[in-house]
């Protein structure tokens, strides 16, 4: 009769601890996915966010291309000419140099104090 | 019962043998294809377009930069509106002038002519759209217009330098390619490398990040800082324009060089023609009259012809010409002054002076017909001068051994020998640096961020002694100031310098009207800040350089001091 109860608490033990062990590994295989369903749905988030930084930056450089573009157009001394001569500016017809004993400041021109 | 289960085991034998037969058929044989079928979905490529380097002036001014442009083009599957109709929308945008009818009639009849094809699916419709007209486009939000991102270069002069320039064009491939000019010559240098990524990405096209990833990023193009003064270069350009309309000329070209650096200052040539357009001006626009035409310089080569006597001792400037009282005849020709005017026992400096073509043929009898050609050899004639621009050709010279009298004493006074622009100034230049030649160059420096590197010279032989080199100077000031071209001149630009009236060749003949008016010198003749070569080519108000050339010549560099000073 002793020997029979051992048996069912050994049964028993052994049933409780493959149910434990069930559980831990039911445990583990659950934080598993779940960290899984976290880490698929943080990283397909962030790619997400790649996607927009990659759009912004492919804006900004457009649009840094159009502000140079501007830049560049903007420097064009043929329009500057233009818009001078608009104004009635121009060129002088002839222009007439000292000689070079003259033009490095010798004594005949009146000097600023 | 055995049978039974016979049947069964053989069933589901038949079944496993035809699952693996499937599965042989699928990972075996069409394996390679249905995986890069699969890659294709979610693998997404893209290149990424490296900038194409941008030339700049001397001072850091654009000559020509990069812009972003688009190619536009039409999906033909997913088209849904009607020739017409998007043909109507889209030739106003496409047209310079929409208020013109009938160029704008004509855009729309060529879009929907396109767009009726019914043998592709791609279409290109427009190319070097600026984003405003691509904007405009896709708010117009027609179903199958799409765009690509291309390159446009941006000429913030219009058609300034464009011979110097070049222009960017399409290789075989479809590629941008350079072609004349900086654009030919640096184009590996100009064009980087394109970068590319691939990735996997989901259906909608966002990047997996758990995926792989591969790629390397472009590497943009060098930008070139040239001796170019942009100043300069636009002064010379419009001088020559208003030459060629005064003097009637056909055609003219100017090219102004630091002596000190060999440095292109300035070149121009007119007829032009504007790069950004390129392809609504024939082949002929594109060649760099200055590199690559050869022409019979005349009288502006005597001073080289001078000089080499001078430096060979052969003559000295007190030396007279005892032949000179009279026209000279060698063989059956008659050799004459260009005035018929003969200055008996002139000195060198005098012949000089007079461009007196009996006193050079007097030089070149004391030369020698191989002391010549060596001496024209060492100024570079009859060679490339090697000047960093594509498209540089140059005429031969007579061989060694091969001249006769005629040839030597023709050559004395620039004929029957050819040389181009650039050859010739650079010939000058040598006397303007006391004897020793220099490498022409348009381009200064590199530059890419904030890495920079300087072109060294290419300062070459000694071809003159400093002697012979300050004596044909004086020789220059001289005829500058007292020749056929003084009542022009202005001394106090110190000018070393001399006209050339050159007769041109035509089907073994001169023609007796058609010449090449030229003017080269150097200023100030002490210390030269630059060397300049002016040419007029059928100037009609007057065939002679001295009148037509020579005040061209003038007139620019009295206007260009004041941006050197």
């Amino acid at each position: 009769m002793r020997f029979r109860n051992t048996k069912l608490e050994v049964e028993q033990k052994k049933s409780n601890v493959v149910r434990r062990l069930t559980i831990f590994l039911g445990g583990i295989a659950g934080v598993l996915v779940v960290v899984t369903v976290v880490v698929s749905v943080g990283y397909a988030s962030k790619g997400s966010e790649l996607m927009i930084v990659e759009r912004e930056i492919s804006k900004l450089t457009t649009e840094n291309g159009e502000i140079e573009e501007q830049i560049v157009r903007l420097t064009s001394v043929s329009n500057l000419v233009e818009g001078i001569e608009e104004t009635d500016f121009i060129d002088p017809e002839n222009i007439e140099y000292l000689s070079s004993d003259l033009a490095q400041g010798q004594d005949i021109i009146a000097k600023l104090p | 019962m055995k049978w039974r289960l016979k049947i069964a085991g053989l069933t589901f034998l038949g079944v496993v043998l035809l699952v693996l037969g499937r599965l042989f058929y699928w990972q075996i044989i069409r394996g390679e294809e249905l995986q890069t079928s699969a890659r294709n979905q979610y693998m997404s490529g893209s290149r990424i377009l490296a900038k194409r380097g941008g030339i700049l002036s001397s001072s850091g001014d654009w000559l020509v930069s990069s812009a972003d442009s688009f190619l536009m083009y039409a999906q033909m599957t997913e088209i849904t509106d009607d020739a017409r109709t998007i043909a109507n929308k889209l030739a106003p945008l496409l047209v310079d002038d929409p208020s013109d009818k009938q160029n704008l009639l004509q855009k729309a009849m060529e879009l929907e002519a396109a767009l009726l094809r019914v043998d592709v699916v791609w279409l290109p419709l427009a190319r070097k759209l600026n984003s405003v007209t691509k904007r405009n486009i896709e708010a117009l939000a027609i179903r199958g217009i799409g765009f690509d991102l291309e390159e446009a270069r941006v000429y913030p002069e219009a058609s300034s330098s464009a011979h110097v320039l070049g222009f960017v064009g399409k290789s075989d491939e479809g590629r941008d390619q350079g072609y004349f000019g900086l654009e030919g010559y640096y184009d590996l240098l100009l064009a980087g490398t394109n970068g590319y990524l691939e990735r996997e990405s989901s259906a909608i096209g966002m990047p997996l990040l758990t995926g792989e990833e591969r790629g390397t990023s472009a590497l943009g193009g060098v930008n070139l800082i040239t001796h170019i003064n942009k100043s300069i270069q636009l002064l010379i350009e419009r001088r020559l324009v208003n030459g060629i309309e005064k003097y009637e000329a056909v055609s003219g070209n100017v090219i102004v060089i630091d002596p000190e650096t060999g440095g292109i200052i300035a070149m121009a040539a007119y007829p032009s023609y504007d790069p950004g357009k390129y392809f609504e001006y024939g082949d002929m626009y594109f060649k760099n009259p200055i590199i690559s035409d050869a022409f019979e310089p005349g009288s502006i080569l005597k001073p080289v012809i001078m000089v080499a006597g001078l430096d060979s001792g052969e003559v000295s400037p007190e030396t007279k010409c005892d032949i000179c009282d009279k026209p000279l005849k060698i063989d059956k020709y008659e050799i004459g002054t260009w005035n018929n005017e003969y200055h008996a026992d002139s000195t060198m400096a005098e012949v000089i002076q007079h461009s007196d073509n009996v006193g050079m043929a007097f030089v070149g009898q004391k030369l020698g017909a191989d002391r010549m050609y060596d001496y024209l050899k060492n100024f570079g004639f009859g060679s490339l001068t090697d000047i960093d621009l594509q498209g540089e050709a140059s005429p031969k010279i007579r061989e060694r051994g091969k001249w006769g009298d005629v040839d030597v004493a023709t050559a004395s006074f620039g004929q029957g020998i050819a040389v181009t622009p650039v050859q010739m100034v650079m010939a000058i230049t040598a006397i303007a640096r006391d004897g020793v030649m220099i490498t022409p160059q348009v381009v200064g420096k590199l530059s890419q961020g904030d890495w920079e590197e300087n072109i060294e010279l290419k300062v070459g032989e000694r071809v003159i002694s400093e002697k012979a080199a300050n004596e044909i100077t004086q020789m220059m000031v001289t005829a500058a100031s007292e020749g056929e071209a003084k009542w022009t001149a202005d001394v106090k630009l110190k000018v070393a310098g001399k006209t050339g009236t050159a007769q041109i060749p035509v089907a073994g003949h001169y023609d007796d009207e058609k010449t090449i008016a030229s003017f080269v010198g150097f200023a100030p003749y002490d210390q030269p800040k630059f060397v300049m070569l002016v040419t007029l080519r059928e100037p009609q108000s007057s065939p002679w350089a001295s009148e037509t050339a020579a005040p061209l010549w003038y007139g620019i560099a009295k206007e260009m001091m004041r941006y050197l000073d």
